[in-house]
């Protein structure tokens, strides 16, 4: 057989099974329900990934699940209190953006924000309720060991590794992103940063709007 | 001390000093005010060249932290990722600003409270050269024109 047609043979054979997989995939599709297209920006759609079972502890002590999240808006931000740079910046633009979606139909009184701590070594109860707090009493503050955070940022697609910087200092390279979580626990969006709080805002309301349409 | 923060409030510029730092100009400088339990803070201020020569700043530090680095925050797939910067050229003419989310100072274990409007000393020193100082006041949040970056 000559080097030309062996080649010949060969794109045939790619083209016949690249058919068959278009085929197949134009025939799943027309089975499975027509999905909505999405022109939301961001928005995680058709396939929102549902969030995984997960249980951290939150600066009361008591367990900070999924169920938790249930029947609520929640912004949820990856982060740790040594922090000095991203981690205040982007909290003090959630609450500032809380503070006016406070009177959004869709984030209500209900609606929270969650701040999850990737540095359970440092970050005990006192001291994530005190930095919470700083900017908004209501929010949520966890954390938990490293394999249960583990589960958490698995499920959301966030990664977290702790860095030395010499001297015993180390920091925490995190996702730094705004996950925002639907009432029916799926992870619908995730706002890359930097943050600004009309950024938040306008995200929350286009991306709730959908879900609560289509969801 | 309340003479120090009137005057220096509003002139927050190092002075242009002799030596390798020769032509810096700091100004604007601000420290976020790190929320209670956490030890470290995060300077923001402009640094312009307005020399002749490029100027290249190899270390920070101040009186009021244990210890101050120059800090990036870079961002890989989404992720915050803070390296030390060990130092930082500045061309003729060229500003450089750090705010937040990017550039900063890295100020560690304050030896003060940093109550708001609180000034606090930043020295900084270049090649071969004696430090110069530029004041950094704390504020809760940034002012209008350190607003978080998010054009890029
Ligand atoms: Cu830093």
């Amino acid at each position: 057989m000559r080097p030309l047609s062996r080649s010949l043979r060969l794109l045939m054979t790619t083209g016949v099974i690249l058919a068959a997989f278009a085929g197949g995939i134009w025939l799943s599709a027309r089975h499975a329900e027509a999905p909505v297209a999405s022109s939301v920006d961001g928005l995680l759609w058709p396939d929102p990934p549902a969030l995984q079972a997960f249980a951290l502890t939150d600066a009361e002590g008591r367990r900070f699940d999924a169920e938790r999240l249930r029947g609520r808006w929640t912004l949820l931000f990856f982060g740790f209190t040594h922090c000095p740079d991203v981690c205040p910046t982007t909290l003090a633009e959630l609450a500032a953006a809380q503070t006016t979606l406070r009177t959004h139909p869709r984030y209500g009184e209900r609606g929270r924000i969650a701040f999850v701590s990737v540095d359970p070594e440092r970050d005990d109860a006192a001291a994530l309720r005190a930095y919470a707090d700083y900017f908004a009493p209501d929010i949520i503050a966890a954390t938990a060991p490293e394999d249960e955070l583990r589960r958490l940022t698995r499920a959301l697609g966030a990664l977290f590794m702790k860095v030395p910087q010499g001297g015993g200092e180390y920091t925490m390279d995190h996702s730094a992103g705004i996950f925002f979580i639907s009432p029916d626990l799926h992870l619908v969006s995730v706002l890359t940063p930097p943050h600004s709080r009309d950024q938040i805002i306008e995200r929350f309301d286009a991306v709730s709007a959908f879900i609560e349409e289509h969801g | 001390m309340r003479a120090r923060h009137t005057v220096l409030g509003m002139l927050l510029v190092a002075s242009a000093a002799a030596g390798a730092c020769e032509g810096l100009v700091a100004s604007d400088g601000w420290i976020r005010q790190p929320p209670p339990g956490s030890p470290h803070a995060a300077g923001y201020l402009v640094l312009t060249n307005a020399g002749k020569r490029a100027i290249t700043i190899e270390r920070v530090a101040s009186p009021d932290f244990e210890a101050a680095m120059l800090h990036e925050t870079r961002y890989s797939d989404g992720r915050a990722q803070m390296r030390h910067v060990h130092s930082l050229e500045l061309a003729p003419g060229e500003r450089v600003e750090a705010r937040p989310g990017g550039l900063h100072v890295m100020l560690m274990r304050p030896r003060i409270a940093l109550t708001a409007d609180a000034l606090i000393e930043l020295d900084i020193t270049c090649a071969a050269g004696a430090p110069v100082a530029a004041w950094l006041s704390v504020r809760r949040s940034p002012p209008p024109s350190s607003a978080p970056d998010t054009e890029d």
